[in-house]
């Protein structure tokens, strides 16, 4: 009979259902593996909720089953609950659960599942050089310089340039923080300088955003192109928590994407809805950027422009005038 | 339960009179200011001075209370607009009725207002005439007759609802730099008195109380009398109003502010002479002004403020005065900020203007912007209007305008002309835009 059984391997899982052990079964064991905490078994397994020798497989020629001895926990065949006595066939492939141990039979005929591909993160890579750390905090930190600068009066003093200066530089640190937190849940690593440069780099292009979309519109005189920012900068903001979320869990971004996605066309869906009686649906009404004249590249045009502009809105305002006049009136303020 | 509201009224004033210093006028109140002929003018009036009070349709709590009185045959009650206007608005919710001095009651209709000059006429229903027949009517004094400065007059009615009163006080001639003449009374007017009479010495009506001067607190003015009389004859056998009186306000209203723009756009603007530019200021025949600027020794922005703008405005309903002009700027000097610290300043300042939002009375405002020429000024503007949801065919227009031809100097011109029509509107936006200039190029 020796040598002429059923071979297979039992897995040993952890919680998170990675392989962490693997028994083979076709050795010297003749077929019967028994499992439990004795030193009798064939597969010792240090959990305190087995019996002494909680269950057995035993193999054939042509099949394996799983056979519980007596024990308090007993033990799961899939999502099948067994009991003392019971045994079941367990196939090619199965999972099981014996007291508090997740384990996998696999026999060795059954097909095996393709290799996965490795994450990023889990290929080793030579030590990445962190030069550009610095460049990207002195960028950020230089724009809130000159953001305050802007703002400040002639002559404030040096000091006064130090929490507009250390207050956004805290807030990345302190963001990157939290995600490599969370990154270290889901994956036991702290991967802070990858997400400080996604948040930074984010952040960079976000500010640069704000300068640059007014200035644009008020380059071309296209008022409307500075509205852009409405959808933008949520957009933007759903992005880098994809971004950020897509270091924790690489293996479903794209879902995490398309949830974001849906969040977002909820958001923007939501300001669209609130603002039916506005002329515009996104954006501020006028736009107020006055950067130096230097940036205005069209010529000014004659006021009877503007006025020929004014008569369109006419007919527009009478409509979302009559609109609304059927609104029930509320009660007037008493005197 | 009466009593409280009252007693919390009273308590009102006279916290109010602790944090101001005591206006003259409060002197009225006490015993020894009440002269022989002010006892004389309510004992001959008191027959013709009548509360009138608003109340809901189907209760007989009063939303507001005001005063009036008796003209012509004794028949018809003058007062203010805004007095009833709560029922000349909503019909179907409020109803008006009358008190006499005497304690008799009785219910009212509405026969014609006088939006403009804040005047309403009315009659007793035809059940209770007989409660004010017989009573005798005020009569004006005629208009060839004007009064002198410093002359006594006396204001009638029942402020605050708590007891009828004459307050003496003096004729200070017509409010000046005003579109439609008033006249500042010096004398203390309280709540509820508005559409009481205003007497001379001979009891002939000179004036109808009312307080709606919108952007002046402390001041009380009155109606002259010719226009009360005017809507007495115009409209003494009106038919009664049933419906809401938003078609008769948008008419009145229409033709005002048809005059206003008239009598506006007729006037040259003034040079303001600061800076490189020539803004618009109005000349202050009927609109008043006012400036302000920074410190001389101010380190960053140096600007200075001119507001001008009509202290009257037409009372509709509680939410909405409309019918005046506003025109102001600010004129910015950034030369110790350099061009992009000013900039940053000036965008600030374009950005931060309100222009109201969508509500009940009227839409949210809708803006257009351009970069327009002005003999060579290039500005960025941006006019906003928005559609009174009630009067039809009028708006309110807000201009804003910004010179853009340096990179430290800079001004911010707006006008506010709520209530006016789409056509006047265009009007007083090129007459507006024909203000702004170079200071040399003139």
């Amino acid at each position: 009979m020796g040598g002429s059984q059923m071979k297979g391997v039992i897995e040993i899982l952890d919680r998170e259902g990675q392989v962490r052990a693997a028994f083979k079964l076709g050795g010297a064991e003749q077929g019967r593996v028994r499992i439990g905490r004795s030193p009798d078994c064939e597969l010792v397994l240090d959990d305190v909720h087995l019996a002494g020798e909680h269950a057995e497989i035993r193999a054939t020629e042509s099949s394996a089953e799983l056979v519980l001895f007596p024990s308090i926990n007993g033990g799961w065949l899939g999502e099948h609950r067994m009991s003392a006595g019971e045994s079941a066939a367990l196939g090619g492939q199965a999972l099981f659960q014996l007291g508090a141990t997740h384990l996998r039979w696999r026999a060795a005929d059954a097909p095996l599942p393709p290799e996965v591909p490795l994450a990023d993160h889990q290929k080793r890579q030579a030590h990445r050089s962190l030069w550009w750390l610095p460049v990207l905090m002195a960028a950020w930190a230089c724009l809130q310089v000159f953001d305050f600068w802007l703002g400040a009066v002639p002559d404030t003093k040096l000091i006064a340039y130090a929490w507009p200066l250390l207050t956004p530089v805290i807030a990345a640190l302190a963001w990157a923080g939290v995600w490599a937190l969370v990154t270290q849940l889901f994956q036991h690593r702290f991967p802070f300088a990858k997400h400080l440069r996604r948040v930074l780099i984010w952040a960079l292009a976000v500010s640069s955003l704000d300068y640059l979309l007014p200035g644009v519109a008020y380059s071309f005189g296209w008022p409307r192109f500075a509205a852009l920012s409405d959808v933008l900068m949520p957009a933007l903001f759903a992005f880098l928590i994809w971004w950020h979320a897509s270091l924790v869990w690489p293996r479903v971004r794209r879902s995490i994407g398309v949830g974001l996605g849906v969040l977002l066309m909820v958001a923007l869906g939501l300001r669209v809805g609130q603002r039916s009686e506005e002329q515009y649906l996104f954006g501020a009404r006028y736009l107020s950027a006055l950067p130096p004249p230097t940036l205005r590249l069209v010529r000014p045009k004659p006021p009877e422009v503007l006025l020929d502009d004014l008569r369109e809105l006419r007919q527009p305002l009478d409509k979302m005038a009559r609109k609304d006049s059927n609104a029930p009136a509320g009660s007037e303020e008493e005197e | 339960m009466r009593l409280l509201p009252i007693l919390l009224l009273c308590l009102g004033l006279a916290a109010k009179a602790d944090a101001a210093p005591p206006p003259p006028a409060a002197a009225a109140s006490s015993p020894q200011a009440v002269s022989a002929s002010a006892r004389r003018i309510y004992e001959r009036s008191r027959g013709q001075l009548l509360q009138i009070r608003t109340l809901l349709k189907n209760q007989d709590s009063q939303a507001s209370v005001g005063s009036g009185f008796l003209v012509g045959d004794g028949d018809r009650i003058i007062t203010n607009y805004h007095v009833v206007s709560q029922f000349a608005l909503e019909p179907e919710r409020y109803r008006l009725r009358f008190a006499t001095t005497d304690g008799q009651e009785g219910a009212l209709e509405l026969l014609d207002i006088d939006a403009r000059h804040d005047l309403a006429i009315l009659r007793p229903a035809a059940a209770d005439a007989k409660l004010l027949a017989g009573r005798g009517a005020l009569a004006f004094r005629p208009r060839g007759e004007p009064l002198a400065k410093g002359e006594r007059i006396y204001s009638m009615g029942k402020p605050l609802d708590v007891a009828f009163s004459i307050v003496e006080g003096n004729y200070n001639g017509l409010v000046e730099r005003s579109f439609d003449p008033l006249i500042y009374y010096a004398g203390s007017i309280n709540a509820g008195m508005s559409g009481g009479p205003v007497a001379d010495e001979d009891g002939r009506v000179v004036g109808v109380n009312v307080s709606a001067m919108i952007f002046s607190q402390q001041m009380s003015f009155l109606v002259p009398g010719p226009f009360a009389e005017d809507l007495y004859r115009k409209s003494r056998d009106a038919k009664p109003i049933t419906a809401a009186v938003w078609p008769r306000l948008r008419d009145q209203l229409m033709a005002y502010q048809d005059e206003l723009t008239k009598a506006f756009i007729a006037q040259p603007w003034r040079t303001a002479g600061v800076g490189p530019y020539r803004l618009p200021v109005p000349q202050e025949e009927f609109m008043r002004c006012w400036g302000g600027g920074t410190p001389a020794d101010t380190k960053g922005l140096e600007f200075q403020r001119s507001q001008c703008r009509m202290e009257h405005a037409l009372y509709i309903s509680g939410g909405l005065q409309t019918g005046y002009l506003d025109v102001q700027h600010e004129n910015y000097d950034g030369r110790k900020l350099g061009p992009l610290r000013f900039a940053k300043v000036y965008s600030g300042s374009f950005r931060n203007e309100a222009f109201g939002s969508s509500n009940k009375i009227a839409t949210a405002p809708f803006c257009k912007e351009e970069f327009v020429g002005r003999d060579g000024l290039p500005l960025r503007a941006v006019v906003c209007l928005s559609a009174y949801r009630k009067l039809e065919g009028l708006y309110s227009l807000s201009i804003l305008v910004a010179p853009v031809d340096s990179s430290v100097e800079g001004a911010l011109g707006r006008l506010n002309a709520p209530g006016v029509s789409f056509d006047n509107a265009l009007k007083l936006t090129t007459h507006y835009l024909q203000g702004f200039a170079w200071a040399d190029r003139k």
